[in-house]
């Protein structure tokens, strides 16, 4: 009780030096409210927005693509799963499972016939379990969803808008666009759908508006997912003997052959006396036709879903057991998904975390210098109670309890006024003044939210400040010898 | 049996490359009960011997014992131990602590030991401390709100406030009027004849010697005097604990 009242009567005999280190203390600590506040709403929403919207709860992709391309439409498109089928078979037979749905992810200009095409985003799906993953998440402007082996597209309304606003035309459902799309194995391939639907996800921002989602099929052909291609034994480029086009024409003559030798050898197909008949000029192309049909199966991820009271944590960690990694799959979650975004989120949060580093240094060094002025202008009271019988404890508790009193104080205070800010901004929102900010708030403004998180932070954060600075402070105290009371004139 | 005992006692303190011998062979007894003078001129060497009667300071060489102890085997922990059992200590600059009341600056000794007494024994002992040292009136005043005299007076009372057996006093007259100077050491010589406490104050003030019982007199860090004087009147030695203590 003695220590409270020499300490709380100290500081305030001492208000100027109370108020300076109160002052970096309360400073700091609603920094450090408002600061966490923020980034954690941050990554809530991204999270949330990720979640709910693109990824689920974990997505299953091959091992090996590196760089997710879901956001970004100029990354590669990720590596086929080696074996959807027993990926699927797996998951099926999973408890803790909710659902979950393959998709392709690539893009594709789309040309409407008016100017220069526009590359978008595609995403291939397989409608009916699409749409329970991500169920009520895409608002329809126009039209109705896709429906399983239904060709089509729902259409991005960014794109559709862009197409107004660029061309001039405006696109409406049955309306078909022409889809362009270029691969390794099959070259250019161009594809006519039928708008079945214009839309948009539920509160895209950034280049995920651009999103639009066609059948599974579609996608393939334009990304030359066919059965050479997608062979897991073949998931290395295809031997040089498969793209012999002995092997792709079934060993037929082309059109341009040599000349007729004068045995009177024939193009095969060709008759003497009328047009040539095409269908034998290839000869057997039943072989190509197997080795460039779509592989059904051809899936670049699956997103899956947690079942009610499973933590995706802790799902992955069972997927991760499991024998989806000899299927050569990797499971990651939304942070995977969101890319360059969840990078940014982070980039955000560590830059914070500097800033918070480099003030509470600051702080530190300021409050510590205070006290040891303070200290060396008391040390005659200190040798004085050493003197009369305080041991070091009791010093080292009377420094450790100001420093704790102001810290406590003008603490609770920085919390306040860092959640009266977090309030405030919450009401007004922080607007998204350009894409940057656009796509790191995941919207047009930013409301963001008392975190428990941050006050926790917070609260330790001012603990080990203020006993931080007190470590040397009350060293020097230690040191002051009970003759220092003597000495004092 | 000597409640202070220092026996061929040298302190040497390190000044740059060269070395002050600020006691030589310093022998010394104190009877329990004493009233003693230490005086001096400066430099004589009495604050040293009050420091090493302290236990605020080691000698260099020699032995140093306090009511029995050989404190040079105490650590500090058991130094600060026997400070706040056995001495009071009473400063020239009264040394109260700024943010207390006289009350609460009297009653500090007793709130910083292990030994915890009753909360109302205690404030019972304070209040008759600071009465004794006719301070009632200014029972709830601070330091800066007193006279020099009315401060040490509170140091007296808070010296007293343990119940140690010897008070240490340095140079407590040196920022006081001699009027107030003399109320002072009165003061001091009541307490000394109520409590049966040992008085070790030192001064360089010759005219105040005479009111000790037992002069020690230093010159160039050595005892040059030391005598019993005033026999007939000392106090009869009591043991401290029977002091006048109100009842509860």
């Amino acid at each position: 009780m003695i220590l409270v009242k020499i300490a709380f009567r100290n500081l305030r005999e001492h208000a100027r030096k109370t108020l300076l280190i109160g002052v970096l203390m309360g400073l700091g600590t609603a920094i450090l409210v408002l600061g966490n506040s923020v980034t954690a709403t941050i990554t809530q929403g991204l999270e949330a927005s990720f979640v709910e919207n693109y990824t689920g709860d974990l997505i299953l992709r091959d091992a090996r693509t590196e760089e997710a391309a879901f956001t970004s439409p100029m990354a590669d498109p990720p590596a086929v799963l080696r074996d959807y089928v027993g990926v699927e078979a797996e998951l099926a037979a999973r408890d803790g499972i909710e659902a979950f749905t393959p998709v392709l992810i690539s893009q594709a200009a789309i040309d409407v016939g008016a100017g220069t095409p526009s590359l978008a985003m595609l995403w291939g799906i397989e409608p009916s379990s699409y749409f329970t993953v991500f169920p009520d998440r895409y608002v329809l402007r126009e039209g109705e969803l896709l429906r399983d082996g239904q060709e089509g597209i729902l259409l991005s309304q960014a794109i559709a808008d862009a197409v107004r606003d660029e061309h001039g035309v405006e696109l409406h459902v049955g309306d078909t666009v022409l889809l362009s799309g270029r691969n390794d194995v099959t070259g250019t391939k161009v594809r006519e759908v039928t708008i079945r639907g214009i839309g948009v996800v539920e509160n895209a921002f950034g280049g995920l508006e651009q999103i639009s989602f066609v059948d599974a099929n579609t996608l393939r052909g334009l990304e030359g997912l066919v059965a050479i291609r997608s062979d897991p034994a073949a998931s290395e480029p295809a031997p040089a003997a498969a793209m012999s086009e002995d092997a792709l024409f079934g060993g037929g003559r082309g059109l341009v052959g040599s000349a007729p030798a004068a045995t009177g050898d024939a193009t095969p197909g060709a008759s003497s006396d009328g047009p040539p008949d095409y269908d034998r000029l290839l000869g057997d192309t039943s072989r190509r036709a197997e080795a460039l049909a779509l592989d059904n199966h051809a899936w670049h991820a699956v997103l899956v879903n947690a079942a009610e009271g499973v933590a995706p944590s802790v799902l992955a960690e069972q997927l991760e057991a499991s024998d989806l990694t000899g299927h050569g799959v990797v499971v990651e979650d939304w942070r995977w998904g969101a890319g360059f975004i969840a990078d940014l989120a982070v980039g955000v949060q560590t830059i914070l975390n500097a800033v918070i580093v480099i003030i509470a240094i600051v702080a530190l060094i300021i409050i510590t210098n205070t006290l040891i002025i303070s200290v060396t202008e008391r040390a005659g009271e200190i040798g004085t109670i050493r003197a009369l019988g305080g041991q070091k404890s009791f010093i080292r508790s009377m420094i450790t309890l100001e420093v704790l009193m102001i810290a406590v104080g003008f603490g609770a205070l920085g919390v306040a006024v860092g959640g009266l800010a977090v309030g405030v901004l919450n009401v007004v929102g922080l607007e998204a003044t350009n894409l940057f900010l656009q796509v790191l708030f995941g919207g047009t403004a930013l409301h963001p939210v008392l975190s428990p998180g941050s006050l926790v932070a917070a609260v330790i954060a001012v603990a080990v400040i203020g006993i931080g600075a007190s470590l040397y402070p009350a060293s020097v105290a230690l040191r002051v010898s009970p003759a220092r009371a003597m000495q004092r004139n | 049996m000597s409640i202070v005992r220092l026996h061929d006692v040298e302190k040497v303190y390190p000044l740059g490359k060269t070395e002050v011998h600020a006691l030589s062979g310093v022998s010394l007894d104190v009877a329990r009960g004493d009233f003693v003078s230490i005086s001096g001129p400066s430099g004589s060497g009495k604050s040293t011997v009050l420091n090493l009667i302290g236990c605020i300071d080691t000698a260099t060489r020699g032995e140093v014992h306090i009511n029995g102890v050989e404190t040079s085997s105490l650590n500090d922990r058991q130094l600060t131990r026997l400070r706040h059992e056995v001495l009071g200590f009473i400063f020239q600059s009264f040394n109260l602590i700024p943010v207390l009341n006289v009350f609460e600056n009297v009653e500090f000794p007793l709130l910083i030991g292990g030994a915890s007494m009753p909360k109302k024994e205690r404030a019972a002992w304070v209040d008759y401390l600071v009465e004794d040292v006719g301070l009632g009136p200014w029972r709830d005043h601070r330091p800066s709100e007193l006279s020099g005299g009315q401060r040490q007076r509170v140091a007296i009372a808070r010296a007293l406030a343990t119940r140690p057996q010897i008070v240490l006093a340095d140079e407590p007259t040196a920022n006081l009027d001699s009027e107030t100077s003399a109320k002072i050491l009165e003061l001091m010589r009541e307490m000394n004849r109520e409590f049966g406490t040992t008085f070790v104050f030192s001064t360089h003030d010759s005219d105040i010697v005479g009111i000790a019982d037992h002069v020690i007199r230093l010159r160039d860090g050595q005892v040059v005097e030391d005598a019993h004087v005033n026999a007939s009147e000392q106090a009869a030695p009591t043991e401290p604990q029977a002091a006048a203590v109100p009842a509860s």
